[in-house]
């Protein structure tokens, strides 16, 4: 069953950050959110998260009104967050540790342990960890989860431009195999177009959606993509919008 | 108390991280692509002097040179040796306070009086404020019943107080331990507070999307967040507890080593004032470290965010 945005608008005090989106968001797709700074994406977002609630409208998860958060829409935010007095293991089985009743599965925390490529720092602390690690291990903490919708904001905005390439590399690999719904909020165009099934483009002041499409690209995703013309009539869509 | 944090680490940092490590240590790296540059200008060696040994090296120095010039001054007469014995004076007096004690005790009795009211009046009140910072910073309603008494007890310098304890219970322990809880309790219960609130909202939005009860926040996300805070709460206090049990022993007491250096004083044996003054500089300071060694281990992330 799918995400549904019902006419949401969104108020903070006097200001309104969203007003009248709606937007459905199918099982399994890829859907990146891409608008300037302050256009209401996260608020966006947290309001799909449940830590916000809409001031009008509503979203549905399976026909059920999201009224609070929960570990099937995990949020990774833009830093990574982490615990710093837990060992990174511990970081990553933290979610599982808040299953009241449940036991830990501790297979299944080293297997996303192995997908993330952090085999061999289990026992370090996130201090001890680089910036990109620090932020697979958010990830990590997020998929052990195995949640349905995995909602990103700006992950990868306060990475280096290298580290941040390979984590959007890294992320489409791990898409392919959880096959979770993902939505990813970011402000940079190549990114939003180079990673997304679907493309919402949102314009500010209040938040609206401006455009939301296709993005006609096989899935393999290469950066080669970004000469494609397809690529190109999307980014300059995008573009007009964003009125860069 | 409004001691930031950082300021009390500075302080605690400053032998180590001296700025007086000369021109040649590089800045702190950038932090854009910090990620994957490996370390090398962290690693590199410096070269030339190993300044850390050298600032060692200083503080021993400095501290030889002082007892030296104290020496000269008292041989010189410059004050009669009554007013300012001199260093060897000084050790002989600890030596005999020792083994043959002054007025009925031996200063190890008055150390472990002191200690023993410190460690009650301190551990009560970490016992007591930390909860009640806890409750005051998670409940509107607590927080609006005691804060008042906060406001009014905090600048009331705690040896106001001490007239009011003798009166109402002696000289005995218990007013020394309950000025020790009165003086700190309001150090503790505003730094537990501070901590509470400086728990980063994302830290626990993060819980929330993963699951977590209100409860399970609390002791998993919140209390270790304030823990840093604590610790720095713990060391301020540390230092008002000492202040005040030496001040309550200097007017109202009959054992420990307020009582010592103002009996002492008051016979004109200045030499042990000075031996009751230097224990009492040591152990402060030694309580210091010990909470300090605690705080590495319980909170080893301080300072790492």
């Amino acid at each position: 069953m799918p995400i549904v945005v019902e006419r949401v608008r969104k108020d903070f005090g006097r200001h309104r950050a969203l007003d009248d989106v709606s937007l459905t968001i199918e099982d399994g797709t890829f859907v990146t959110i891409l608008g300037a700074s302050g256009c209401g994406k996260s608020t966006l977002l947290n309001l799909i998260a449940g830590l916000l609630t809409p001031t009008k409208g509503r979203i549905l998860l399976d026909d059920v009104p999201i009224m609070k958060p929960g570990p099937d829409r995990v949020v990774v935010f833009q830093q990574p967050w982490l615990y710093p007095w837990l060992s990174l293991r511990d970081n990553i089985a933290f979610g599982l540790r808040m299953r009241r009743a449940a036991g830990i599965d501790w297979g299944r925390v080293d297997e996303v342990i192995g997908i993330m490529g952090l085999k061999g720092f289990e026992g370090h602390h996130p201090y001890e960890l680089s910036g990109g690690m620090q932020q697979r291990v958010a990830i990590a903490r997020a998929l052990v989860m195995n949640p349905r919708v995995l909602l990103m904001d700006e992950p990868f905005g306060a990475l280096d431009a290298q580290t941040r390439h390979r984590m959007q590399k890294f992320l489409l690999e791990l898409w392919g195999k959880i096959g979770a719904t993902i939505v990813f909020v970011t402000h940079d165009i190549d990114e939003a177009i180079m990673l997304g099934d679907r493309l919402v483009v949102m314009r500010s002041r209040p938040g609206r959606i401006a455009v939301e499409t296709r993005v006609p690209l096989p899935r393999a995703r290469h950066w080669d993509m970004t000469l494609d013309p397809a690529f190109l009539y999307l980014k300059r869509q995008a573009m007009a919008v964003l009125g860069e | 108390m409004t001691v930031s944090p950082e300021h009390v680490c500075n302080q605690a940092l400053a032998i180590d991280a001296s700025p007086a490590l000369g021109p040649d240590v590089p800045d702190q790296m950038p932090s854009v692509g910090a990620d994957d540059i490996p370390d090398a200008l962290e690693t590199a060696p410096r070269g030339g002097i190993p300044w850390h040994h050298v600032s060692r090296f200083t503080t021993a120095t400095v501290v030889i040179c002082a007892v030296i010039l104290w020496q000269v001054i008292s041989d010189l007469h410059v004050f009669p040796p009554i007013a300012l014995p001199s260093p060897v004076a000084v050790w002989l007096a600890f030596i005999k306070l020792l083994t043959k004690g002054y007025g009925g005790h031996s200063l190890v009795d008055d150390i472990v009086t002191s200690s023993l009211r410190i460690a009650i009046g301190f551990g009560g009140a970490v016992l007591a404020g930390v909860p009640i910072g806890l409750l005051m910073a998670r409940n509107d309603l607590v927080f609006r019943v005691i804060d008042p008494f906060l406001q009014f007890g905090r600048p009331v310098p705690p040896l106001a107080y001490i007239p009011l304890l003798v009166v109402w219970f002696g000289i005995g322990e218990l007013p020394k331990i309950l000025l020790i809880l009165v003086g700190t309790i309001p150090v503790i219960i505003i730094g537990t507070i501070s901590g509470v609130k400086a728990t980063p909202i994302l830290r626990v939005s993060v819980a929330q999307t993963l699951g977590a009860s209100e409860a399970q926040i609390f002791c998993h996300v919140i209390l270790p967040s304030a823990l840093p805070e604590i610790f720095t709460a713990m060391r301020v206090g540390i230092g008002v507890a000492w202040t005040c049990l030496v001040a309550a022993e200097l007017i109202a007491a009959d054992q420990g080593l307020g009582w010592l250096v103002q009996y002492a004083g008051q016979a004109l044996q200045v030499a042990i004032v000075i031996v009751g003054i230097i224990v009492i500089g040591i152990l402060g300071y030694a309580m210091e470290l010990t909470i300090r060694v605690v705080e590495r281990r319980v909170v080893p992330w301080r300072g790492h965010g």
